[in-house]
């Protein structure tokens, strides 16, 4: 079921556009990936979600009624230009934003204590935010992004400025909120996270939607047709491989025909009886595929 | 559509988290300790320069006219402390302590000396600070010559006075009737001042009346000027660092500008209005301790000028909150905000400016124009009030509170769009016509 759905929106800036009727939909439980080069348009399109600004054309479509600012209190959001209070306790500004939220004090409090001991940093409770590192900020931001528990939480970049076990503790967190049928979008410039992370994507450049759909397929759809083979002894003559190139002692990489399926070369080697110890598709990084789309190669 | 529950959050934020703040515990109770301590430094100064005072200084007189007479030492005094300040000072019950303080006669010593050389002596073997030669022209001419070996010579003129009174007293006695003498040394023995009102009811006319009913109305619209400019300028402080911050955005997708913006008026109107009430409570409380000295002179307290001053404290906040809510938006940081909000800042301290006047001529062209313009009608018209509520028409008030509301009526839209439009701007501060043109295009 679609949880948000983007219908031809638009949004100029006099005469540049920013946004050019873009449609695309985001599922249930799913993470999402919003793709896309620097100033591509990705926050001018989380900022009318957000209604921070207006659309000019287009509708938005929230858990299934048309757009309604009340629906955003079941919405969490870390900005890429994102901040805290410095002067201020951390608590009491986390304690504030799920106030802001439509939580009552005492739970945003109860809420706010719990998942700084979740990111790790029970001890900052009652320290200024000017005093936290780099890191432990980023780390206070997302907690109070997601400690309302929103259904839908829009993370813009939210692996910046963390080390790799902090990355591995984020990612935990946005696993954590799939597993629970919550909805993540995740914009973020590191394709890795996009592999590793997103059920599906959507790229936009110059303010256009170039490539959407489930990661693996768009994967698919933008690779070459290649596979990598590992097997015992030599590897016998096969048809529909156009090229083949050695590896390693029994790894080799095929390239097939067009028109070449992957499993009728699956099954000429295993017909041929040939020892099959891997057989995979070669499917292309969201890196490669982003730059590609991105360079205007696709 | 605007929901009163992010209101009250973003108020109550708002208000406490500033009323926390080091900067207005500082302001709110540091303002009064400052005035109390700079009274005490004026006064500790007053003291000392009191101390001196009291200390005898003695002058020689070469008298070659013969007009003196000096047998020996003779004493003489400068003048007197008016009996109806005295009467207000004992009222108080500060008598003592005023007197102890400030010298209202000289202790000057007047030494004879038979030449100008043995005064010279004197005076450079400090027996003396100064010796006055009379000539022998003196009833002739009224010549005088002075000698003294400190160049600055702060007591000279009041040493001159003593000297003047007591030349006085050697040529009148003998010389006219004693009460003729009495008239010469003192032709104003009593004065008494009456002031006639519009009801030509007489009543009595006391300077110490006049300058209390001047400086409390001063003292209270200053206290208002203050306490206004500094509401508004938590609110460009509040959002200049807001943006400096970077919460905005994630303020603003949890509640809409109008919602963000009506929190933070509230929230810390509320935080000036706190400061502005403890203020006046003390001011009163003040006033209450002196009472019996603001009776004896016949002051009133300007409590209807206190009664208009709270709506219109709200209205000028509002007014200026708005502005300064747009303005704060607009700067990349605090400091770029606080220039650009000189633009409305300036207006409103007019009415300072021009106080002398205000103050003598409370009712005048300027008084009666400037409770038309929204940066300077609040002061003014609680000025005016203060100072004689008998002389500002209600109408003059009423017109005045109704123009005040449309102006908040256009800041706040003003404030509302800037704000909207500022919020999200960032990098180098935009153009004017940038700011208009997003401002026409922002909901």
């Amino acid at each position: 079921m679609s949880l948000l759905v983007f219908d031809g929106i638009r949004k100029a800036y006099g005469d540049v556009v920013a946004v050019d009727g873009v449609s695309f939909d985001v599922e249930e439980g799913e993470v999402f990936g919003l793709l896309g080069p620097n100033g591509a348009g990705k926050t001018t399109l989380i900022r009318i979600l957000m209604d921070i600004i207006r659309a000019d054309e287009g509708a938005i479509t929230l858990f299934g009624r048309p757009f309604a600012r009340e629906a955003l209190d079941r919405i969490g959001y870390l900005p890429e230009e994102r901040g805290l209070y410095l002067k201020l306790k951390v608590v009491d500004v986390m304690t504030y934003f799920a106030r802001l939220k439509g939580l009552d004090r005492a739970e945003a409090r109860r809420r706010s204590a719990a998942w700084l001991e979740r990111v790790g940093l029970p001890e900052v409770a009652r320290r200024k935010v000017e005093t936290l590192s780099k890191g432990m900020s980023q780390k206070v931001q997302i907690a109070s992004a997601l400690l309302a528990e929103p259904e839908l939480c829009v993370l813009d970049e939210p692996f910046s400025g963390l080390d790799p076990v902090n990355v591995r503790m984020v990612k935990e967190l946005i696993l954590d909120r799939k597993r629970t049928g919550r909805t993540t979008i995740l914009s973020t410039h590191q394709m890795n996270m996009v592999d590793a992370l997103c059920d599906r994507v959507a790229l936009i450049d110059k303010g256009r939607l170039m490539v959407y759909g489930d990661v693996d397929e768009v994967r698919r759809r933008f690779s070459r047709p290649e596979v990598r083979v590992s097997v015992e002894g030599p590897l016998p003559e096969l048809a529909g491989v156009r090229e083949r190139t050695r590896e390693g002692d029994s790894d080799w990489r095929l390239l097939l025909e067009e028109g070449t399926e992957p499993r009728e070369v699956l099954a000429a080697l295993v017909g041929a009886g040939v020892g099959v110890d891997l057989f995979e598709q070669i499917l292309a990084p969201m890196e490669e595929i982003f730059i590609h789309v991105v360079e205007g190669l696709g | 559509m605007i929901r009163w529950r992010t209101i009250k959050t973003v108020a109550s934020f708002e208000f406490v988290s500033t009323v926390k703040r080091k900067g207005y515990l500082i302001a709110t109770f540091g303002m009064p300790i400052f005035v109390l301590l700079y009274g005490g430094i004026i006064s500790s100064v007053g003291l000392f320069v009191a101390q001196k005072e009291r200390e005898v200084k003695v002058y020689g007189v070469v008298d070659h006219a013969a007009v003196l007479d000096l047998g020996d030492d003779e004493t003489e005094v400068t003048r007197e402390m008016p009996e109806e300040l005295r009467a207000t000072v004992e009222a108080m019950g500060q008598t003592e302590a005023l007197e102890q303080q400030v010298t209202w006669w000289g202790n000057f010593i007047f030494r004879p000396y038979p030449d100008e050389d043995e005064a010279k002596a004197a005076l450079l073997d400090d027996e003396i600070k100064g010796f006055f030669l009379l000539g022998g022209d003196y009833v002739d001419t009224g010549k005088l010559e002075f000698f003294t070996t400190d160049e600055l010579d702060i007591a000279g003129s009041e040493s001159r006075s003593a000297l003047r009174n007591l030349v006085v007293n050697r040529l009148l006695a003998g010389r006219v009737p004693e009460e003729i003498a009495e008239r010469v040394r003192k032709p104003i023995a009593e004065l008494l001042e009456w002031t006639i009102n519009d009801a030509g009811v007489i009543e009595t006319r006391q300077v110490a009346t006049v300058i209390a009913k001047l400086v409390v109305p001063l003292v209270f619209a200053i206290l208002m000027f203050i306490s206004l400019m500094m509401s508004a300028g938590y609110l460009l402080q509040g959002t200049a660092v807001e943006k400096e911050n970077r919460v905005v955005e994630i303020l603003m997708h949890s509640a809409n500008a109008d919602e963000l913006m009506t929190g933070k008026l509230l929230g810390l109107g509320g935080a000036g209005l706190l400061q502005v009430l403890l203020w006046f409570g003390m001011a009163i409380f003040g006033g209450l301790a002196t009472a019996s000295g603001l009776e004896l002179i016949g002051f009133d307290m300007p409590w209807p000028a206190m009664a208009i001053a709270v709506p219109f404290f709200v209205a000028g906040y509002l007014f200026m909150g708005g502005l300064m809510l747009g303005t704060g938006s607009l700067g990349s940081n605090l400091k770029e905000s606080q220039q650009l909000s000189m633009f409305w800042t300036l207006p409103s301290i007019i009415p300072l400016v021009f106080m002398q006047i205000l103050v003598t001529e409370p009712h005048s062209i300027l008084g009666k124009i400037l409770i038309w313009i929204p940066f300077t009608a609040p002061v003014t018209v609680v000025l005016r009030a203060a100072l004689d509520i008998s002389g500002i028409a209600w109408w003059e008030i009423a017109g005045s509170f109704a123009m005040m509301a449309a102006a908040i009526w256009i800041s706040i839209r003003l404030g509302a769009r800037l704000f909207r439009v500022g919020l999200l701007l960032t990098g180098a501060r935009p153009k004017l016509r940038e700011i208009l043109r997003q401002a026409r295009l922002s909901p």
